[in-house]
C-alpha cells in the first residue's frame, strides 16, 4: 500500500536512515507481539518472545547500519555524477542557444590563455629550463667576475682570455673542484661533393662533460692527451641528434671520420640523449679546445692560445651551495691574481687593466647571470608581464560578459532556488557553465599558442634552433591550468551575485532595474581594463619614440651607400685587389678602397704614446682603436674630415707617417690644443711618431649604441708592423646600392640567397650592404615597438568592447527613463551626449590610474628605451587622449541607439 | 554467492527473494512467509532476516519504499528488482542441481562407480 502523497512530507526534510531503521524494527516487534497476543499469549510473554525471536539486536542493527551506509554512499555519488552530467548538458544547451556570446567569450579567453602559453614557450628556455642532460644543474656555475676600470666604472665579465681562463681553471682544480673551459665556435663540416655544412660546435677542455655530470652514451670521454694545446683536433664527441641526423644513427659510428675544415676528425663518443651543452641552441659536436684551429695566427706573434687579447672563453665549475661555493670563489680569486701577477712580470699586448672587484658564481642560464639581461631577454621578460596583463584583461572582460548574462538570467535562477535547488547545486550549475567555456577556450588556446609561440620564437630568437619543440606537455598543462583558473575567476562575480539571500526581491524585480551593486562591479571592470590599456599604450608610445630616435642616430658613416666585401683566407677565385679594380669600373661606384678591417665589425686596438717635455708618456685610461686602409677610406665610408686634411696617395710607404684622428681622440689627448701637428707613437715607445694631419667626425666602431670612440686612421702602406694584409674591400656607391651589391656577389661567387634572414647564413655572406649589418641591431627596438603595439591594440579593443557592452546594457535597461526624458523635451543630441559622457566618465578614472601605474613603473622599462624618458609627458598625454577619444567613439554606438528611442513605445514598455 | 562464508546466509537470501516473488511485502510479512512455507524447519532469527533484506537492497536485488501496512501503520515494503529476479533464477537452478545430485546419491541402491 502506497503512502499517500500528503504523508510524504517527511521526505522533504531528507532521509534519516537511523530513524528509518528504528521505525522498521519497531514495526516488526509491534506486529509480531500483536500476532502472538492474538494467538493467545499474555502480552508480556508475547513481547518477550518477539524480542527473543529477533535474536542479537545489537549485532543485527550494526550489520544493517553498515550496509545502509554503503548503499547511501553509492547513491549519493551516483546522484552527483548525474547532476554533473545534467549540468554540463544544460550548460552546453545554453551556450548553443547563444552562440555569439559563447564564441566571444571563448575567443577572448583563448587569446589571453594562448598568448601566455606562447610567451611561456619563449620565456621558459631563457629563464627557467636548465640545459638538458646536466646532472643537478643548479650546482653548476658559470664564473663571472666583476671588474673596475681606472675611471671607476664597474662591469661584469663572463668571458676571459684563454691564458687567464687557464689560470682560473688550474686554480679551481688545485682546490679539488671540477672545472672546464669552453669556447663556442661553429665549424664547417664536409658534407660531401665539395659542399660544406655549418654545424654548432663547442670547444672544450677534457673535464667538460664531467663538470656537467654527463657520461657518454658510447665511447670514451676526452682524456688528458686530447687536452694538449697546439695540436689540431683529431677526435670529437657527437651529440645524440647529430649522430641520428647527420650520421644516420650508424651503430658503428665510433671511429667514423668527419672532415672539419678539411681535417679528418674521428668520432670518439656519443653524448647522452637530451644533452646539448649549455648554449641556448645546443651543440652538435664537442671538440678539444687545445686543438682549435679557428684563429688567425699573426706572423711572428705568440701562438693563439697564449694570446691575452681574445676574450671569448667561458669557465664552468661544479660547486654545490655552501662551503664548496665559497671555496670556488676563493680559488677563482687566486687564479685571477695569479694571472695578473704573471702579466705584470711578463707584459703582454692586449691585457686588460681593470682590477678585480669580486667573483660571482653565476647560473648556467645567461638570463639569470649577474650582468643583467640582454635586450632579447629583457623583451622576453617584458612579454611575460604583458601576456599576464592581457590575461587579466581577458578575465575581466569575460567576467563582465558573464555578469551581464547573469543579470538576464536572474529570474530563472531565483525561481530555481525557490523551487528547492540547494546553494551547492546552484554553484555547481553556474560553475559548470564557466568551466565548459574555459575548457573550450583552452583547447582553442592550445592551438593558438602553438602558432603564436612559433611566431614569437622566430621574432625573438631567430636562427636559434631550440632543442625543444615549441609545444610540449608542460605548455598544455600550463594552458589547462590557466584556463581553469581564469574560468573560475571570471565566474566568481556572477556567482556571488546569484547567491544573494534576497531572492524574493530578486523574483519581484523586473529586468528594468539596473541592480546597483552589480553594475558598479561592471563599471569597475571596465575601469580596470581602461587602466591596463593606458599603461600599454604608453609603452607603445615610448617604444615608438625609441625606435625613431635610434633610427636617426648619426653613425658618422653613410651606411646606405657603402658595401663591404670580405674573403675568407681559404677562398679561391678573384683576390680583393682584382675585385677592387672591377668595382671601380662599375657605373655608379664612386670609390673603392682596401682596408685591413671591416668597418662596423672589427677594429684594431693599440697603445699610444706621446712626447711631452722630452718624456714619452703612454696615453692612459683610453681604449684606442685604429683603422689601416687605403687613402680615400674616410670619403668612401662617409666620415667627414672636420679639420686639416684626409690621408692621400702621397702618404705611402717611406713617406713621413701620418694619421687622421677622431674628434674623441683629439678631445681626450689634447683637450685644449689643436691636435694638428702633434704626433703619436703606436704600440711601442720607440716606434715612429705619426703626425696628426686631420680630425674626423666621430664614427661608430661597432654598434649603434656606443660611446664616442677614440680612433685614428692610417694609410695602409704606413700601417704598424703588427697589422695584417688587407682583409676587406669597401665600396661606395652613388645609387642603386643593392644591385651593385648583387653584381659583386656574382663576381665573388657568393651563392647565398641575399634575401635569407637566417643570421648564420648572413654571417657567411661575403658581400654586405652596411645598413643590412645594422638591421639586427635595430631589431630589438623594432620588436619592442611591434609587440607593445600589438598588445596595446588588443588591450584597447578589449577595453572598448567591455565599455560597449556595459553601455549597451545601460541603454537597454533605462529605455523607459530615456523615453521619459525625451517626452519631457530633451532633444536627441542631448541623449547621445549623455551616453557618451557616461562612457568617458567610466574610463577616465581607470585611465588616470593607468597613467599613474605607468609612471610608477617607469624605471623598469628604461632598459629597452632609447633616448626617451620613461615619463615622457607627450606620450602619456597622447595615450590618454587616444583612450578617451576611442571610448567616446565606442560609447556613441549605443548612444545612437538611444537617440532613436521612440518615447511613446518606450514609456509603454513593461 | 561469492564471498559468503556462511551457507545459511546465502540460503536465507534466496528464500527472501523467493518470498518477494508474490509481490511487495514488508519485513514482518516476509518473516511470516518463510516460517510458514518451510513448515517450521527453519528457525530464522528475525534480526538475520532484516540484515538479509538490507544486504539485498545494497546489492540492488530488492528495492524498498515506505508505505502503510494493513493496519495503517508506516512500514517499509520491499520489491524484487530485475536483478533480484535473475539472481533468484540462477540460484534456484544451482540449488536444484545440488539437491538432485545429493538425492540421487542418497537413493543409490547399487555401489557407485569408483574413480
Amino acid at each position: 500500500m502506497k503512502v499517500p502523497s500528503w504523508r510524504r512530507y517527511r521526505e522533504l526534510f531528507g532521509t534519516d536512515p537511523e530513524r528509518d531503521l528504528r521505525d522498521e524494527v519497531r514495526f516488526h516487534l509491534e506486529t509480531e507481539t500483536e500476532e502472538l497476543i492474538t494467538s493467545g499469549l499474555p502480552p508480556s510473554e508475547a513481547r518477550h518472545q518477539a524480542f527473543a525471536r529477533f535474536g542479537d539486536m545489537e549485532s543485527a542493527m550494526a550489520k544493517i547500519r553498515e550496509s545502509d551506509r554503503r548503499r547511501l554512499g553509492r547513491q549519493r555519488r551516483g546522484r552527483a555524477v548525474d547532476a554533473l552530467r545534467q549540468d554540463f548538458r544544460y550548460a552546453a544547451r545554453g551556450l548553443r542557444k547563444q552562440p555569439g556570446f559563447a564564441a566571444t567569450v571563448i575567443l577572448i579567453l583563448a587569446l589571453g590563455i594562448g598568448a601566455n602559453a606562447a610567451v611561456f614557450s619563449v620565456v621558459d628556455p631563457l629563464f627557467f629550463r636548465m640545459p638538458g642532460g646536466v646532472r643537478a644543474p643548479n650546482e653548476v656555475r658559470q664564473i663571472y667576475v666583476e671588474r673596475q676600470r681606472a675611471n671607476g666604472q664597474r662591469f661584469f665579465q663572463a668571458r676571459f682570455s684563454l691564458p687567464e681562463a687557464r689560470f682560473i681553471d688550474s686554480s679551481i682544480a688545485a682546490g679539488g673542484l671540477t672545472s672546464a673551459i669552453m669556447l663556442r665556435r661553429d665549424v664547417e663540416v664536409d658534407a660531401g661533393g665539395g659542399a660544406s655544412r655549418r654545424i654548432k660546435a663547442q670547444w672544450v677542455t677534457p673535464r667538460f662533460l664531467s663538470v656537467l655530470g654527463a657520461r657518454p652514451l658510447a665511447g670514451t670521454d676526452f682524456d688528458a692527451e686530447s687536452g694538449r694545446f697546439g695540436v689540431p683536433a683529431s677526435t670529437a664527441i657527437a651529440s645524440w641528434t647529430f649522430w641520428q641526423r647527420e650520421l644516420g644513427g650508424d651503430p658503428h659510428v665510433l671511429g667514423r671520420v668527419v672532415r672539419i675544415a678539411g681535417r679528418p676528425v674521428t668520432i670518439r663518443a656519443i653524448a647522452p640523449r637530451g644533452f646539448a651543452g649549455i648554449d641556448l641552441d645546443g651543440a652538435d659536436l664537442w671538440l678539444p679546445l687545445g686543438g682549435f684551429t679557428g684563429f688567425r695566427d699573426r706572423p711572428g706573434a705568440a701562438p693563439w692560445y697564449e694570446s691575452w687579447g681574445t676574450i671569448a672563453f667561458r669557465v664552468l665549475a661544479r660547486a654545490p651551495a655552501g662551503r664548496a661555493e665559497q671555496q670556488l670563489v676563493q680559488r677563482v680569486e687566486t687564479g685571477v691574481h695569479d694571472a695578473a701577477a704573471f702579466t705584470k712580470a711578463n707584459p703582454r699586448p692586449g691585457v686588460g687593466r681593470a682590477a678585480l672587484v669580486r667573483v660571482v658564481p653565476g647560473s648556467l642560464l645567461g638570463a639569470r647571470g649577474p650582468d643583467g639581461m640582454t635586450q632579447t631577454e629583457t623583451i622576453a621578460a617584458l612579454l611575460g608581464a604583458l601576456a599576464l596583463l592581457l590575461l587579466v584583461m581577458a578575465a575581466a572582460n569575460v567576467g563582465n560578459l558573464l555578469l551581464g548574462r547573469a543579470v538576464a538570467r536572474e529570474r530563472e535562477i531565483s525561481v530555481r532556488v525557490a523551487l528547492g535547488m540547494s546553494r551547492r547545486r546552484l554553484i555547481a550549475l553556474l560553475a559548470t557553465e564557466s568551466l565548459l567555456l574555459a575548457l573550450l577556450a583552452t583547447i582553442a588556446a592550445v592551438v593558438l599558442a602553438a602558432w603564436i609561440g612559433a611566431l614569437l620564437r622566430a621574432m625573438l630568437l631567430p636562427g636559434i634552433e631550440l632543442p625543444v619543440a615549441p609545444f610540449d606537455a608542460r605548455l598544455a598543462w600550463l594552458a589547462l591550468g590557466l584556463g581553469l583558473g581564469v574560468g573560475l575567476l571570471a565566474s566568481i562575480v556572477p556567482l556571488s551575485t546569484a547567491l544573494r539571500p534576497n531572492l524574493v526581491a530578486a523574483l519581484k524585480t523586473t529586468i528594468r532595474d539596473g541592480g546597483g551593486r552589480r553594475s558598479r562591479v561592471r563599471v569597475a571592470l571596465v575601469g580596470v581594463q581602461a587602466a591596463l590599456s593606458v599603461t600599454l599604450l604608453i609603452g607603445t608610445g615610448l617604444e615608438a619614440r625609441s625606435l625613431s630616435n635610434i633610427r636617426s642616430v648619426d653613425l658618422g658613416l653613410d651606411v646606405d651607400r657603402v658595401i663591404t666585401v670580405t674573403r675568407p683566407d681559404s677562398a679561391t677565385g678573384p683576390t680583393l685587389e682584382e675585385i677592387a679594380t672591377v668595382a671601380r669600373n662599375l657605373p655608379d661606384v664612386t670609390g673603392a678602397v682596401l682596408s685591413a678591417t671591416v668597418p662596423l665589425d672589427e677594429q684594431f686596438g693599440a697603445r699610444a704614446f706621446f712626447d711631452r717635455n722630452g718624456d714619452t708618456l703612454q696615453v692612459s685610461g683610453l681604449d684606442i682603436g685604429f683603422v689601416a686602409a687605403e687613402p680615400g677610406y674616410l670619403g668612401v665610408v662617409g666620415t667627414r674630415v672636420l679639420r686639416g686634411r684626409d690621408l692621400s696617395a702621397a702618404d705611402k710607404f717611406g713617406a713621413p707617417p701620418v694619421m687622421v684622428i677622431s674628434e674623441e681622440l683629439a678631445r681626450r689627448v689634447w683637450p685644449r690644443r689643436d691636435p694638428i701637428g702633434e704626433c703619436l707613437r703606436i704600440e711601442r715607445r720607440d716606434a715612429a711618431c705619426y703626425t696628426v694631419i686631420g680630425v674626423a667626425e666621430n664614427a661608430h666602431s661597432y654598434e649603434i649604441v656606443e660611446d664616442p670612440k677614440a680612433v685614428f686612421y692610417v694609410a695602409f702602406d704606413q700601417r704598424p708592423e703588427r697589422t695584417t694584409a688587407a682583409h676587406a674591400l669597401v665600396v661606395r656607391t652613388s645609387r642603386a646600392t643593392r644591385s651593385i651589391a648583387d653584381r659583386l656577389r656574382a663576381i665573388v661567387g657568393d651563392t647565398t640567397a641575399p634575401a635569407s634572414t637566417d643570421p648564420v647564413a648572413a654571417r657567411r655572406r661575403q658581400v654586405h650592404v652596411m645598413s643590412e649589418m645594422l638591421a639586427s641591431e635595430y631589431r630589438p627596438w623594432e620588436l619592442g615597438a611591434r609587440l607593445f603595439a600589438a598588445f596595446g591594440a588588443l588591450a584597447l579593443l578589449l577595453a572598448l568592447f567591455g565599455l560597449y557592452g556595459v553601455l549597451s546594457h545601460v541603454v537597454a535597461l533605462r529605455r523607459r527613463e530615456i523615453g521619459v526624458r525625451m517626452a519631457l523635451g530633451a532633444d536627441r543630441t542631448r541623449v547621445l551626449a549623455l551616453i557618451v559622457r557616461e562612457g568617458v566618465r567610466q574610463v577616465s578614472i581607470g585611465a588616470a590610474a593607468g597613467a599613474v601605474v605607468a609612471i610608477a613603473l617607469a624605471e623598469r622599462i628604461r632598459p629597452i628605451l632609447f633616448h626617451v624618458s620613461p615619463r615622457d609627458p607627450a606620450v602619456i598625454a597622447a595615450a590618454l587622449t587616444m583612450l578617451i577619444s576611442c571610448a567616446a567613439a565606442a560609447a556613441s554606438i549605443p548612444g545612437r541607439r538611444a537617440m532613436t528611442i521612440d518615447p511613446m513605445t518606450a514609456i509603454r514598455e513593461e | 554467492m561469492p564471498g559468503e562464508p556462511d551457507l545459511l546466509q546465502g540460503t536465507l537470501d534466496v528464500l527472501v527473494l523467493k518470498a518477494l516473488t508474490w509481490g511487495p511485502r514488508h519485513g514482518h510479512a516476509v518473516a511470516r512467509m518463510i516460517r510458514a512455507a518451510s513448515g517450521g524447519a527453519f528457525e530464522v532469527l528475525d534480526g538475520s532476516l532484516y540484515a538479509a533484506l538490507h544486504r539485498l537492497e545494497e546489492r540492488e536485488c530488492v528495492e524498498s519504499e515506505w508505505g502503510l501496512s494493513e493496519k495503517g501503520k508506516r512500514a517499509r515494503f520491499y520489491t524484487l528488482t530485475t536483478r533480484g529476479r535473475q539472481l533468484l533464477r540462477a540460484e534456484s537452478a544451482s540449488w536444484r542441481r545440488y539437491a538432485d545430485a545429493v538425492a540421487s546419491m542418497l537413493s543409490a541402491t547399487t555401489l557407485p562407480a569408483e574413480g
